[in-house]
Parts: structure tokens; C-alpha cells; sequence
């Protein structure tokens, strides 16, 4: 039985979706959303020039504001199944941050979503979810997106 | 819970760890476990017939028979803990006949192996994991044995 859930989480559709399912099937499991701040894929994150140690500081703190308020999005999933998310914030590069917190909270299980079809930006940057699988050490549950909605 | 789950193993050490994964999660839920085994039929076709015909046969004849044994392996250790099973081999792409498969059978999770390898050797053959992960409407779950 998996104890120690770990799912990634964007509040994007797809990270719904995969938020639902562990709560559907794993109901009785410790569930954590993991929301990582990724200064090289953040759209909100300053370039080049703009950067100085103040800016990081108020963009971290804007980040964190963020995912506060992606957790309560989470949370208000969860609740329909009854289930109390624990949360955790990291800031790295995404899939290296996913298989690191797996690894500090000792996850047994990550649940991650996973598009059916790889989008130009995805086959750029390498997409989250195959990278997560290539490099985990622990068993991955890919979701994919549900076609009849 | 799953009432359902679908092995596809090739008997390989890579397959491992799954089979343990795949026997535990239908033990605990109780659900019945389909073990599938696909016969490449790249593999057995790239071998052109003519004046090796005799080989021919044999190769398709020794992967029938490895396959069966690799099902009746992951059959007889499913019945030793009362788990229902079932296996079923057959011939083709083997993404295209897992999903096939999953579907037909009202599959409710796939559990998948994979050799834990370098990522290069993956990205140049391609992966019947990823394919079938990409492609299933039910979820995957990749389990990995790692092989030198």
C-alpha cells in the first residue's frame, strides 16, 4: 500500500487531474503537493539585466504567495474526498525537484499527469513527466488527461 | 481500487520489481491480475524466410514457448497468495496489443516495468513504456529495476 504520495502540483488541468485520481484511489495515504518554483520556466521570473539580490527576494516571496494559493485550490479538491493535503514549496529546476523531495519526504508512490501528446514546448525544455520516470528510483503513476470532459 | 490490473511482463529481469508491485497491489485490493505477454512480431519478422525457413520456425516456436513461461511464472506465484489470474499471449506490436488488450478487458491500471538504464540508450530505441504511458487512457505505473 502506498503510504507516502507525493504529486506534483501546478494547478494546471493536468495536475488536477492527477490530484483527483490520488485522492480517489489513495485516499488513505499521506497526500503532499509539491509546488516548485523554476526560475527557468516561470514566466513571472525576471531575465538578464533585471536581476538584482532585492528582486529575487520579492519574486521568491511572490512565488510562495502563489503557491499558497494554489494549496488552497488543492485542498478544495481534496476535500470532496475527504482528504487533508500536507504541502511542500521547492525551488529548482522542476523534474530534479520532484525526485528530491520523493526522496526527503520518503515517497513510496509520485503521481504525475501526463499529456498524450508532446507539445513543442515539451519536446524543447524536455517534459516534466518523462524526465520524473527516467530519473526516479521509486514507481511513478502517469494520469493522463481525461478525454470526455 | 482497482478491481482489475494488467501486467504485461516479458519475463526479463526489467520486469521484476513490477511483478512484485503488480502481485502486491492485486493482493491488497483484491482484484484480478492480468498477466499479458506480446510476441514481437518485429523480431521474429525481421527474419527473412527463405533457405532459413527451418530457423524461422524455430525462433517464433522459442518465443511462444519463453513467453508461456514467463506467464506461467507470474501465474503460479499470483495463485500461490490466492490472487486471481489471468494470462493471455499473443502477437504483434506490443504497445498496440497492451492497449488493445486494456481496453477489451476493462483494465483499470497498467503496471509497467523498465530497466533502469541511462537515458540516451532509452531515447534512441524508443520505449513501449512511454508509448503505452502516452497512450492509455488508464493510468501507468512505471516501476523500474535497475540492471547493470
Amino acid at each position: 500500500m502506498p503510504e507516502e504520495i507525493l504529486v506534483p502540483y501546478d494547478g494546471s488541468p493536468l495536475s488536477k487531474e492527477a490530484l483527483k485520481y490520488t485522492c480517489a484511489e489513495f485516499g488513505a495515504a499521506t497526500i503532499t503537493t509539491l509546488y516548485i518554483i523554476d526560475r527557468e520556466t516561470d514566466k513571472t521570473a525576471s531575465r538578464g539585466w533585471g536581476d538584482h539580490p532585492g528582486m529575487w527576494e520579492e519574486w521568491l516571496e511572490d512565488r510562495n504567495e502563489h503557491a499558497r494559493e494554489l494549496f488552497e485550490g488543492a485542498q478544495q479538491i481534496a476535500d470532496k474526498y475527504s482528504v487533508t493535503l500536507q504541502t511542500g514549496v521547492a525551488v529548482g529546476r522542476v523534474p530534479e525537484m520532484i525526485n528530491k523531495a520523493a526522496e526527503l519526504y520518503g515517497s513510496d508512490l509520485i503521481i504525475i499527469g501526463l499529456h498524450g501528446q508532446s507539445r513543442l514546448e515539451e519536446i524543447l525544455i524536455g517534459e516534466v513527466a518523462k524526465v520524473v520516470v527516467r530519473n526516479a528510483t521509486i514507481p511513478v503513476t502517469t494520469v493522463r488527461e481525461t478525454v470526455n470532459e | 481500487m482497482y478491481g482489475s490490473i494488467l501486467l504485461p511482463t516479458d519475463g526479463s529481469d526489467g520486469a521484476s520489481n513490477a511483478t512484485a508491485h503488480a502481485l502486491d497491489a492485486a493482493d491488497r485490493y483484491g482484484a484480478t491480475l492480468h498477466v499479458l505477454h506480446v510476441i514481437d512480431s518485429s523480431v521474429y519478422e525481421s527474419y527473412s524466410g527463405d533457405e532459413y525457413v527451418h530457423e524461422f520456425e524455430g525462433l517464433e516456436t522459442g518465443l511462444t514457448q519463453s513467453g508461456e513461461e514467463a506467464l506461467e511464472d507470474v501465474a503460479q506465484r499470483a495463485r500461490d497468495r490466492g490472487i486471481a489470474v489471468e494470462t493471455y499471449l499473443t502477437r504483434g506490436e506490443p504497445h498496440e496489443e497492451i492497449l488493445r488488450y486494456a481496453t477489451d478487458n476493462d483494465i483499470e491500471v497498467i503496471v509497467l516495468g523498465s530497466r533502469d538504464r541511462s537515458g540516451e540508450y532509452r531515447r534512441l530505441l524508443g520505449s513501449v513504456t512511454e508509448r503505452v504511458a502516452r497512450m492509455a487512457s488508464q493510468p501507468v505505473t512505471i516501476v523500474k529495476t535497475s540492471v547493470e
